[in-house]
């Protein structure tokens, strides 16, 4: 038994020397730090004098350590009424302290230089005790009454409905009641000083109380009061009654001698005693966590969903729909970095109520961003308001500011690599609590699930950019390769317009002579015919400069219901720009009067058509030349089925057909099995079908024979209506 | 029998240039396309033929070498628009008197032809 008072007594006085020291290091120069580490000073000069009194065998040196330890007991309240005063910033009452410290001197003279305090000692089973002096009672009245003078104080502080404090305060000052009201069970260390038999076990509430105040005043971190309290309740429920009952038994039932039952059932209880903490541990926490597993459950799921949306303005949408749906909260923004702006822009916004405008944007060079990057974590508005006013930091008071414009109670950085990308701002929970440690663990979680995501959409963006990059690339490169039919057909206009013209200013020079009637009439029905001619030739120039114009121009967004033999007639009408369209038969096995229409953008399937009567043609053509049959005629059949709500196009040609080995590689970007690199990009076919599968949600099937032709099938969506 | 023969393909090159030099008294025929405009050789043997490059059925550069198998001698003016050197090279080497690049005019086109035709007669 000894031995367990020692060790105990002796780890928790080790155990708040470093507490103490800790409060220091974090901030020497606040008195609420100072205080505060004086109080656990106190207690740690308590109880380390204490194990060292059970330890010793003179008596001398017994009542030496037990008065020593008293000294750290007549400080506690002292410094903790000190502490209180700083803490809560109570006017007017520095005399009450400094008078607290004068009798905490008288008390100490007494204690050490008469025996008016303590008097001896009690012999005890467990060990030797302070026996109380005749002045112990008015000491004992002080001790109270100044812990409860600062335990009112605190009280009042809390509930006082005309002073304005914050949150975080409010929730700090809650803790700090709750561990006075665990340390008054200390108190019951008092009864032994009288003889009252009751073992001393103060060391355990007194650990507790310092660890939740070291909680809400060092680490200045938010957690739920309820679950600690909670855990503490079952803690102290838990081991009184494991230690408790085999002492209570060990006196009162078997008397002093038979210690045999009471050791066995302390092993027992302890034994038995941490399921029985962790059981009702879990069941209270369940209990009051219900809500906060419920929308921590969503946000998991939210966040596992949140990879697969590939628009970022959806998903930034989401997320903020998600938060305030999830967390119940008031509103939620989220700014993301806009590389060309060099700033982070209002991406998405949700507010339950009002309409308040947020600001559109936050520079890059601003305090919170900056700060928010060199910190990679996130931000309590009450947190950081009490910081600035702590440490008089005026950056820390403006990054509260920008916050509190935002209405914000957290704001979240998303990074993606060592990038701040972009900065979630959440507002009040409807329920008005504060967001817990839980919380911040899952939006932790949740930032990182969110870059991934933003990441993910921005990529898919970027691809989206390159693919219409590339498609207008291609484009451009097959405008290249018409170049030459193009200039010949607009050549041939300029060449006829020049005959015609010609021709007719040759009949008005032959006919300058006075002119019969007759004579005047076939002059005019030549120059009539002559400009008949130029109109003619105009128009087709012009037609030659709309189609170029219109399969130049970057792909109109739209998807429309399109006609499939327009685009066809489109297509072929660019096609002979480039090949000798007359060189091949088109068949056309479908019905244009059932043909339906495509849910599509025309330009791109005016691509798509192009691509595929290309090769079809240079296909062909290999056959024709190389090969040399005699009876070679090359064919190209263009079928529509309709299936379903997909309409099936096939490109058949009897063409050179490709190899098997080449099949695999054909959709790959910049690959051609074209013999002259003048003929072909090597993108017709990775253009075909990122156009049809990926714009259009469509599918491109290719089956090929070697030396006997090629069928490209193209699924297509009908368009409804 | 032509003195002169235009092979286009062109519809409005053929029409309006055999106006003008049959406003010349010069006989002119013309052809679509090259199989035609070799059986007009074989059959009215032309002075001068005008013959595009760039025609649907068979280019110009075949009808000459088809021609030269036949007809080494007769004059031929190549007419295109946007031929490449060697096409020029070629059609030198099977014996063109000439290379007129499209587009340009009658008046052009009637002076040559003129002194050719003059050339011929003389």
């Amino acid at each position: 038994m000894l031995k367990i008072f020692f060790i105990s007594t002796l780890a928790t006085s080790v155990f708040l020397i470093a507490l103490s020291l800790f409060a220091i290091y974090k901030n020497y120069r606040s008195g609420v730090n100072l205080s505060f580490s004086s109080t656990v000073l106190s207690g740690a000069v308590w109880l380390y004098c204490y194990s060292r009194a059970y330890q010793a065998l003179e008596i001398q040196s017994v009542i030496f350590w037990f008065k020593l330890g008293y000294l750290g007991i007549i400080f506690i309240p002292i410094t903790y009424f000190h502490f209180a005063n700083i803490l809560i910033q109570v006017k007017n009452t520095k005399w009450l302290v400094v008078l607290n410290y004068l009798v905490g001197g008288l008390l100490a003279v007494l204690l050490l230089k008469t025996n008016l305090l303590i008097n001896g000692v009690y012999h005890y089973p467990w060990g030797n005790y302070p026996r109380a002096g005749i002045m112990h009672p008015y000491f004992l009245i002080f001790f109270l009454a100044v812990l409860n003078i600062a335990s009112l104080q605190i009280f009042f502080k809390i509930f006082d409905k005309k002073e304005v404090i914050t949150q975080t305060r409010k929730q700090q000052l809650i803790y700090i009641l709750s561990a006075f009201l665990i340390v008054t069970l200390c108190c019951a260390d008092f009864l032994p000083n009288y003889g009252i038999a009751v073992c001393p076990l103060g060391f355990i509430p007194i650990t507790l109380f310092l660890i939740i105040i070291c909680y809400s005043i060092v680490r200045y971190q938010l957690m739920n009061i309820k679950i600690i309290i909670t855990r503490a309740g079952i803690f102290i429920f838990v081991y009184a009654f494991v230690l408790g009952v085999p002492v209570w038994v060990g006196f009162k039932l078997l008397g002093t001698g038979l210690w045999f039952l009471p050791i066995s059932l302390m092993g027992f209880f302890a034994t038995v005693g941490p399921f029985i903490y962790f059981y009702i541990q879990n069941r209270a926490e369940n209990r009051l966590l219900k809500d906060q597993r419920r929308y921590q459950a969503t946000l998991r799921q939210a966040s596992a969903g949140m990879g697969r949306i590939k628009d970022l303005k959806k998903l930034l949408n989401m997320i903020v729909f998600v938060l305030t749906r999830a967390i119940q909260i008031e509103h939620a923004l989220i700014y993301i970095y806009n590389e060309g702006q060099k700033q982070y822009v209002l991406g998405a916004s949700k507010r339950k109520s009002g309409n308040a405008q947020f600001i559109r944007n936050i520079e890059e060079g601003s305090e919170l961003v900056r700060y928010l990057s060199t910190n990679r974590n996130l931000i309590i508005y009450e947190e950081i308001k009490q910081k600035a006013l702590d440490f008089k930091d005026s950056g820390l008071a403006r990054i509260a500011q920008i916050i509190l414009s935002l209405e914000g109670a957290l704001v979240v950085p998303i990074f993606i690599d060592e990038n701040l990308t972009a900065i979630i701002i959440m507002g009040k929970k409807d329920s008005e609590k504060l967001y817990s440690e839980d919380d911040l663990a899952v939006f932790s979680i949740l930032a990182n699930q969110t870059a991934l995501a933003i990441e993910n959409a921005k990529f898919y963006e970027d691809m989206q950019l390159t693919h219409e990059q590339l498609f207008q690339a291609e484009k451009m490169a097959t405008i290249g390769t018409m170049a030459d039919g193009l200039s010949h057909q607009i050549n041939n206009r300029f060449h006829a317009l020049g005959f015609i013209a010609g021709d007719a200013l040759d009949t008005i020079h032959m006919n300058q002579k006075e002119l019969s009637a007759d004579q005047a009439k076939e002059v005019l029905t030549e120059l009539e015919r002559a400009f008949v001619r130029v109109q003619e030739n105009v128009v087709q120039g012009g037609e030659i400069v709309q189609g170029l114009l219109k399969y130049t121009r970057k792909g109109e967004a739209g998807f429309t219901a399109v006609d499939v033999q327009a685009v066809f007639k489109s297509a072929l009408e660019m096609a002979q720009f480039k090949i000798k369209v007359h060189e091949l038969k088109i068949v056309r096995e479908y019905d244009a009067a059932t043909i339906p229409k495509i849910k599509g953008n025309f330009t791109q399937l005016q691509e798509v058509f192009f691509n595929l009567i290309d090769n079809g043609y240079d296909a062909m053509m290999q056959r024709k030349n190389e090969v040399m049959e005699a009876s070679y005629q090359p064919t190209l059949i263009v079928r529509v089925l309709k299936e379903d709500n997909y309409a099936q196009i096939i490109f058949e040609d009897n063409g050179m057909g490709v190899k098997d080995e080449d099949m695999h590689k054909l959709f790959t970007p910049f690959f051609t099995t074209k013999l002259s690199s003048k003929k072909g990009t090597g993108l017709g076919l990775y253009v075909i079908r990122k156009i049809v599968e990926d714009n259009h949600k469509g599918k491109v099937e290719m089956s090929s024979k070697y030396m006997q032709g090629t069928q490209m099938k193209l699924r297509l969506p009908i368009a409804i209506g | 029998m032509a003195e002169l023969l235009i092979v286009d393909d062109e519809s409005d090159i053929r029409e309006f240039s055999r106006n003008f030099f049959k406003k010349r008294k010069i006989e002119v025929s013309v052809a679509s396309g090259g199989r035609q405009a070799l059986d007009l050789i074989a059959a009215e043997n032309p002075a001068l033929i005008l013959l595009d490059v760039r025609m649907e059925e068979i280019t110009g550069i075949e009808v000459l070498r088809e021609l030269r198998k036949s007809n080494p001698a007769v004059k031929v003016i190549m007419v295109s628009g946007v031929e490449d050197e060697e096409t020029i090279k070629e059609a030198n080497a099977l014996g063109v008197i000439g290379y007129i690049h499209k587009p340009f005019i009658l008046e052009e086109l009637e002076k040559i032809v003129l002194a050719q035709l003059n050339n011929c007669h003389a």
